[in-house]
């Protein structure tokens, strides 16, 4: 099987090792990977904040480059979403564009889920020893209804300890430009996952969107609280 | 035009509130949570209750008049009402002509939106709000903070405070003595009370009768112990059928208060008949729109209007739980009121609202209708912007950077050459987490979170260096 | 006139084809072996008190336990035709002079040397002074077992106010009244065929205004009796 990567540009800029560990997990289950050099960014930055022209402009350089691609695979719940779910939004039905995207959103993945669902990968071969808690981030679990997938696959990792949080489900306040808009209480709403994490004693909390765990490293480390952040992508390959 | 902005330093630092709001909030979603988790086909009732209200808003005209006739034939009146102040004034010159003294009101979000008590107050009459909520907000001249829990911002104290300096009562930490004390004021104004004024819930159109959902019985006493009942209604709320009922009261109590049933549900045809003990001997029904119709023109945003105003949306909305509902300045709060208040007045002066939101969807999964909230802010946002693209405001930072941040990423030429100078200048400013000087956006965010910083490899190039395994 | 403006902005806007219809089948709602048995259960966890008074003795002990609760004294039944349709098993004392019924009802059922000990009349309600009643006695139209609930009518004689203003609030149910579910309900209601008000009633008067603590008994009644009759 062959697929194309589309790290996403907070991993591309930010977070490359995200990236990289999800290539080769990808590689070590016998995945072929591509990443194709003129990718960007899926434009939710613009979307989202109410820039349709800037958000299409974004779009359109993102569709050039996967228009014929068979597979696409992403390690973010929230640009999956974006893909699937709001880029037909942009461009006015029937618009050869439209189309384009219409079929790009069938064949666009979210990294767990392309893993469970599509390749029936329960477990990864990973070992880790360590108590990991999830956060499910709210455009990957009520956009694209991805829930069970990735806990299937932190089940499967050897010699690893899960526990669920409290209200594992509730936004972690990042919510994109709301965190730079609304500062305070993004900060605030990441403080209440923080006390959550902390009560279920895990030393990681793991999720398959950078931007929350961005967003809750910042506060862990103001904090200064010993609790790490992890990506999916990370854990699977340890 | 009067802006409105959203309060957030006031609400964060108001220390009772953040001690009450959330865990108050907390218990009512798990009420209904529970509530929803008996039923099998919850699913089945959300989408029935959607399409129903749906195909009502596309045949809004012809249930309306349908109404309008049912209910006249019950012998009722059917006003129609453009504004909120028509409203007011229709009720006024009834009340007028009827020398009417004293209005008991129960609970209608409608007559907070078109300012109903204060324009009554003016016109010289008194008004007392019976639903204890209500009552309690309107004995502190203020707003309610929740579609239906209007006082949920009051604290026991906060209420024993205020029973004392208004009521004179004896100091109590006790809710029960605080209920009954309302009860017996209360009580007497039920019964020197010449007009009674009501929201609706539903009106169904194929029998002319109105719906009056509650739990304390005060929509009950003022509805039929004065003289004259006045109902106000939106136009939205108009049901075709009986039958709709069973699904629709389901969705709204289960979704509102996690209850089975309320303790009361009002189906009220008319004024009272030959033969009753008791009841109005007049009944208007005031349709109003208000802003409404203007909702109605697109077809996507239309859905707003079928809204049940359950507050199941309020309850579970993160913001909402730390903001409460005075923080939004506007009547209706939360996800329905950022959703419904800037397509009611001039967007501007509400642009705000449609971003206080981080568009986690929880709204839309718990909404009992199914409204496509995150959807709809997201197409108010770009109404926002667009509304600011005039004059000096086109070159307000966030767009300048919005359009040269979409002209760089919209090549990978620019997009790896931007990168590059993007690091140049992060090894100047950037030590410990933090940029200095900071600017906007990158001082908001830092001033409670680290900024993780670009890496000093992008992935593309971290590939290349990690050489062999791939 | 708003009326003609409202409506045809509304016509302009409206779309010529309407796209959604309305739904015809409603969706399946539960249904029980047993509609009065669950009656009571989803009665009682709505705060209602249930009791059987089908036979005479049980009636009249429903009543005397009804009355023990109130410490009372003021008893107002709807209307006369409570007494037929329900078979109710007392009798005045005396009849007063105004046409009403009132005095202090007998039983022959009760238990030796108890008679309700109250005053009890009939009559319109503008002849009585409706605060000084602490007990209402009215009959349900119809019960609904899934929630438990039962619903009072206003049509002829019956009254409004009688269902939430008195402090405790009785209502006589027929077994054979009750109605699966919500669904049965409103398909077959006639709803303001007969009468100006129903009142679905699920337990008594509830608030949770204040800090969400739930207290029972703010503007209607504090106590709602079901007498199964």
């Amino acid at each position: 099987m062959k697929v194309s990567f589309f790290s996403t540009c907070l991993v591309d800029q930010l977070f490359p090792q995200v990236g990289a560990s999800a290539v080769r997990l990808l590689r070590r289950l016998g995945v072929e990977v591509d990443c194709d050099p003129r990718q960007t960014c899926c434009g939710q930055p613009a979307f989202n904040t109410g820039y349709a022209s800037e958000a299409r402009k974004v779009v359109s350089h993102f569709i050039r480059v996967y228009r014929d691609v068979e597979t696409i695979v992403v390690p973010s719940g929230s640009c999956a979403a974006m893909i699937k779910c709001h880029m037909l939004d942009i461009f006015p039905e029937g618009s050869p564009q439209y189309q384009e995207v219409v079929a790009i959103a069938s064949r666009t993945f979210e990294l767990s889920d392309f893993l469970v669902s599509e390749l029936g990968v329960v477990e990864t071969g990973a070992r880790f020893s360590g108590t990991v808690t999830y956060h499910d981030s709210c455009h990957q679990l009520r956009e694209l209804g991805i829930s069970e997938q990735p806990r299937t696959l932190i089940r499967g990792v050897e010699g690893i300890q899960f526990v669920e949080m409290k209200n594992s489900t509730r936004c972690c306040g990042f919510g994109g430009t709301f965190s730079v808009k609304f500062p305070d209480i993004s900060a605030e709403l990441g403080r209440d996952k923080l006390r959550w994490i902390q009560e279920s004693k895990a030393e990681y909390v793991i999720a398959n969107d950078v931007s929350c765990l961005m967003h809750l490293d910042g506060l862990l480390k103001r904090e200064r609280i010993p609790v790490e952040t992890m990506h999916l992508a990370e854990l699977l390959v340890k | 035009m009067n802006r409105i902005k959203i309060d957030v330093a006031s609400a964060l630092a108001d220390r009772r509130l953040q001690a009450t709001l959330f865990p108050a909030l907390q218990r009512s979603v798990e009420s209904r949570d529970e509530a929803v988790s008996e039923v099998e086909n919850w699913e089945e009732l959300r989408d029935y209750g959607r399409r129903v209200k749906l195909h009502t808003l596309e045949k809004l005209p012809f249930y309306l008049e349908k109404l309008e006739k049912n209910v006249v034939g019950h012998g009722g009146k059917v006003l129609w009402a453009e504004s909120g102040e028509d409203a007011v004034r229709m009720i006024l010159t009834i009340a007028r002509e009827r020398a009417v003294r004293k209005v008991v009101k129960s609970k209608t979000m409608l007559g907070e939106e078109i300012h109903l008590n204060q324009g009554l107050l003016k016109g010289g009459l008194e008004v007392i709000e019976t639903d204890l909520g209500e009552y309690i907000v309107q004995l502190c001249d203020e707003m309610p903070s929740h579609i239906v829990t209007p006082a949920l911002h009051k604290s026991r104290h906060d209420v024993a405070e205020l029973f004392e300096a208004k009521l004179g009562m004896e100091p109590t930490d006790d809710v029960a003595k605080l209920t009954l004390t309302a009860r017996n004021v209360l009580r007497r104004h039920f019964l020197e009370a010449d007009l009674g004024i009501s929201g609706v819930n539903f009106g169904v159109a194929e029998t002319g009768t109105i719906v009056v959902v509650e739990n304390e019985g005060n929509a009950r006493l003022s509805t039929s112990l004065p003289r004259v009942h006045i109902a106000l209604m939106g136009i939205e709320k108009v049901i075709p059928r009986t039958v709709d009922l069973s699904v629709l009261l389901k969705l709204l109590t289960r979704s509102a208060t996690g209850q089975r049933l309320t303790s009361y549900v009002n189906l009220i045809s008319g004024p009272k008949r030959e033969g009753e003990l008791d009841g109005p001997e007049e009944f208007f029904l005031i349709l109003v729109d208000n802003g409404r119709s203007q909702i109605y023109e697109d077809q996507f945003l239309r859905q707003t209007l079928t809204c049940i105003r359950c507050g199941a949306c309020q309850n579970i909305c993160p913001v909402f739980q730390r903001l409460g509902g005075h923080a939004y300045g506007t009547v209706y709060q939360g996800p329905i009121g950022s959703i419904l208040t800037p397509q009611m007045f001039p967007i501007a002066a509400v642009e705000e609202h449609p971003f206080a939101s981080s568009l986690c969807g929880a709204c839309e999964e718990t909404c009992p209708v199914k409204i496509e909230i995150p959807k709809i802010l997201l197409r108010l946002r770009q109404q926002v912007q667009e509304a600011r693209n005039h004059g000096i405001q086109r070159f307000r930072p966030e767009r300048i950077g919005m359009l040269m941040w979409a002209w760089v990423v919209s090549s990978s030429r620019r997009y790896a050459i931007a990168s590059r100078w993007l690091r140049r200048l992060q090894s100047v400013l950037f030590r410990n987490g933090r940029f200095r000087p900071a600017v906007p956006p990158v001082s908001a965010w830092q001033k409670d979170r680290d900024v993780p910083g670009l890496a000093p490899k992008r992935f593309r190039e971290y590939r290349e260096s990690e050489g062999a395994e791939h | 006139m708003s009326r003609e403006a409202i409506l045809s902005r509304l016509k302009d806007f409206q779309n010529r084809e309407a796209s959604e219809v309305l739904p015809e089948v409603v969706p399946e709602f539960p249904d029980f072996d047993d509609p009065l048995n669950t009656f009571k259960r989803q009665a009682e966890k709505a705060g209602t008190v249930v009791l059987d008074g089908q036979s005479d003795e049980n009636f009249t002990a429903a009543m005397r336990r009804v009355l023990e609760d109130a410490g009372a004294v003021h008893l107002l039944w709807e209307k006369a035709a409570i007494f037929e349709k329900h078979k109710i098993p007392f009798e005045f004392s005396n009849r007063s002079q105004d046409g009403g019924e009132s005095g202090v009802l007998v039983s022959e059922h009760a238990e030796q040397g108890f008679q309700l000990p109250v005053q009890a009349e009939i009559r319109s309600l503008d002849q009585v002074d409706v605060p000084e009643v602490a007990v209402s006695v009215a009959s349900a139209e119809t019960g609904i077992a899934e929630t438990g609930t039962i619903v009072e009518s206003s049509a002829a004689a019956g009254s409004r106010i009688l269902s939430v203003l008195p402090p405790i609030h009785v209502v006589l149910l027929s077994p054979e009244d009750v109605l699966m579910n919500h669904r049965e309900f409103f398909q077959s209601v006639d709803l303001g065929q007969h009468e100006s008000a129903r009142l679905l009633v699920t337990g008594p008067s509830r608030t949770a205004d204040i800090e969400k603590t739930l207290i029972i008994g703010v503007h209607g009644p504090r106590k709602l009796f079901t007498i199964l009759r």
